[in-house]
């Protein structure tokens, strides 16, 4: 069964589309991680997905329904974010209790478990949080209510590296222990790569790829050596990123479409071949047009 | 994972419930203009002597009128307060849809109008116990006799009001959520038609506008005026916010 189907979907706000013709199709169970640059358009489609936003045009369905007002999708779905807006006569423990009464997978003790682990007081109100904290409470709503499709926007936001860690074990523990669809967005990759089965990457409100890990982990080569011996290896291929370094050394990410033997050639021509981290990969995916930072910085000793 | 099923009637239960916990500050605000109104009925007295043969009369008049009219008051700006982005997200932070938020802030403000009127009416006890307190001795404190008779009366009068100027505040607030402009078209509206309705031969239009609701001696037609017209800037209002969007 398909958690989230989307075709066509597009957001348009007064001028600029957020989303620009997205088609994504996302199967169940599995825990889905959302890249992009920011404004790429990753809250928008989450938003959208879990009903908050509506579509200007194209199709979303969650669950092979439409999210935007629907109970179902509301109540099998939670939406995770830094801006989460509880009311603020609420102490942390009410607001547990709450959650507990509104989602009927709730986790209760295992939301007091790691209440109790994360230091936090129950008569603490949510508003008066750092920012790390909220978003450790809010990962906790998210985490035990254990909705067939949890989203988390962002979630690591402000927390520390300790934090960070005990997140993506917790929730990686609960979601062995009880599948289901998770879609996370983040832009610490290299943190949670081992998380996620597959990446989303969006570029400008356009879905640019959307593939396994394992794939994404071998999607693109490096390429490092004389730029008379790397070029002929260029030909007809996707540079994804092309460095010049010293007088005739050349860095170039390459998506990787080469055979066994012509990796094996190349060494043999002194290049030496790296591998693309994900990370990278993402990043020179959704490279901007225009010659990057140097670029600016160049123009401006110019004048 | 097992998917759930929820009622619509089951998602309004709690979200009523979850209401009555968290707005807080909505009873909180009620107390306060309540014993504001009360202090003002203390002051706005009329008074009236009278010297007879041997002995003088004095005579002053309390009328709790002041905590009803706030209260009235109180609904239309709760009503308005309810409809802004913080409240809407509290409602989305667990499950709901736009219906089911609309309704249970609906019940919610029934529930409180009724909370309302019911301590609008009693205040007329501490007026009066206060008016005793502070009197000189040997002053008498006597409630006009239909008070006593028709607490009931009050409290539902004041309970029609109070509903219908919540459901004005309502849809006033949901139109601002709407568009921005009502914020300066709906003054502009309301305010031009009172001045437009009192034009013609001294307000009759005006008149006969207030008389439908408030000359109405029958209370069961009271209410069932009150409670019709609210629910027709409620169904509004629910029409209106079902394109609302959430965290835009």
């Amino acid at each position: 069964m398909k958690a989230i189907h989307c075709k066509e979907l597009t957001k348009q706000y007064r001028r600029k589309a957020a989303l620009d013709g997205v088609d994504l199709s996302i199967d169940d169970n599995k825990i889905i991680g959302l890249i992009g640059r920011n404004g790429a358009g990753k809250t928008t489609l989450l938003k959208i997905i879990s009903g908050m936003l509506r579509e200007s045009s194209g199709h979303v369905e969650v669950f092979s329904k439409r999210p935007f007002n629907n109970l179902f999708v509301s109540a099998n779905s939670i939406y995770i974010d830094d801006q989460m807006n509880f009311p603020p006569s609420l102490t942390l423990k009410e607001l547990l209790k709450e959650g507990r009464r509104f989602y009927k997978n709730w986790d209760h003790d295992l939301a007091l478990r790691l209440f109790e682990h994360f230091g936090f007081h129950e008569k603490e109100s949510h508003k008066n949080l750092s920012k790390g904290k909220e978003s450790t409470f809010n990962m906790i709503v998210g985490l035990c209510s254990r909705c067939p499709l949890t989203i988390f926007d962002e979630p690591t936001t402000g927390m520390d590296a300790a934090v960070r860690k005990d997140f993506h074990r917790a929730l990686l523990k609960d979601y062995i222990a009880h599948p289901r669809t998770i879609l996370l967005s983040t832009h610490y990759m290299n943190e949670m790569e081992d998380l996620f089965e597959e990446v989303v990457l969006l570029d400008h409100g356009k879905l640019r790829l959307h593939t396994t890990m394992d794939d994404l982990r071998e999607y693109a080569i490096g390429l490092s050596g004389k730029v008379s011996s790397v070029q002929p290896w260029l030909e007809g291929r996707d540079v994804l990123d092309q460095q010049e370094s010293g007088l005739d050394d050349v860095q170039v990410a390459v998506k990787h479409d080469y055979t066994d033997g012509e990796i094996q050639r190349m060494r043999l021509d002194g290049i030496s071949v790296t591998s693309i981290q994900p990370t990278d990969a993402c990043m020179f995916l959704t490279k901007q047009e225009g010659g990057g930072l140097d670029h600016v910085f160049r123009s401006n000793e110019s004048e | 994972m097992s998917f759930v099923q929820m009622k619509a009637s089951e998602v309004i239960g709690k979200q009523l419930v979850y209401k009555c916990k968290s707005y807080a500050g909505v009873f909180t605000s009620l107390v306060v203009i309540q014993l504001l109104g009360a202090l003002f009925s203390l002051l706005a007295t009329s008074g009236s002597m009278r010297s007879t043969l041997g002995y003088d009369v004095r005579v002053q008049t309390y009328t709790v009128d002041m905590v009803i009219v706030f209260t009235i008051f109180w609904g239309f700006i709760t009503a308005l307060l309810l409809t802004t982005r913080a409240y809407r997200e509290d409602d989305f932070a667990f499950v709901t849809n736009r219906n089911s938020s609309n309704i249970s802030t609906i019940a919610f403000l029934t529930l409180v109008g009724l909370i309302s009127s019911v301590t609008a009416a009693l205040s007329f006890y501490l007026v009066r116990v206060v008016v005793f307190l502070i009197g000189a001795e040997g002053d008498a404190v006597i409630s006009s006799a239909s008070v006593d008779a028709s607490l009931l009366l009050i409290i539902f009068y004041t309970f029609g009001s109070v509903i219908l100027f919540s459901s004005m505040g309502y849809v006033a607030g949901v139109m601002v959520q709407w568009s921005k402009l009502f914020i300066f078209i709906l003054p502009a509206v309301v305010i031009g038609g009172l001045i437009l309705l009192y034009q013609p031969s001294d307000g009759a239009v005006m008149n006969a506008f207030f008389s439908f609701y408030y000359r109405e001696a029958n209370l069961l037609f009271y209410l069932l005026k009150t409670t019709a017209t609210a629910a027709i800037f409620y169904s509004v209002a629910v029409l209106l916010s079902n394109r609302l969007e959430v965290k835009g």
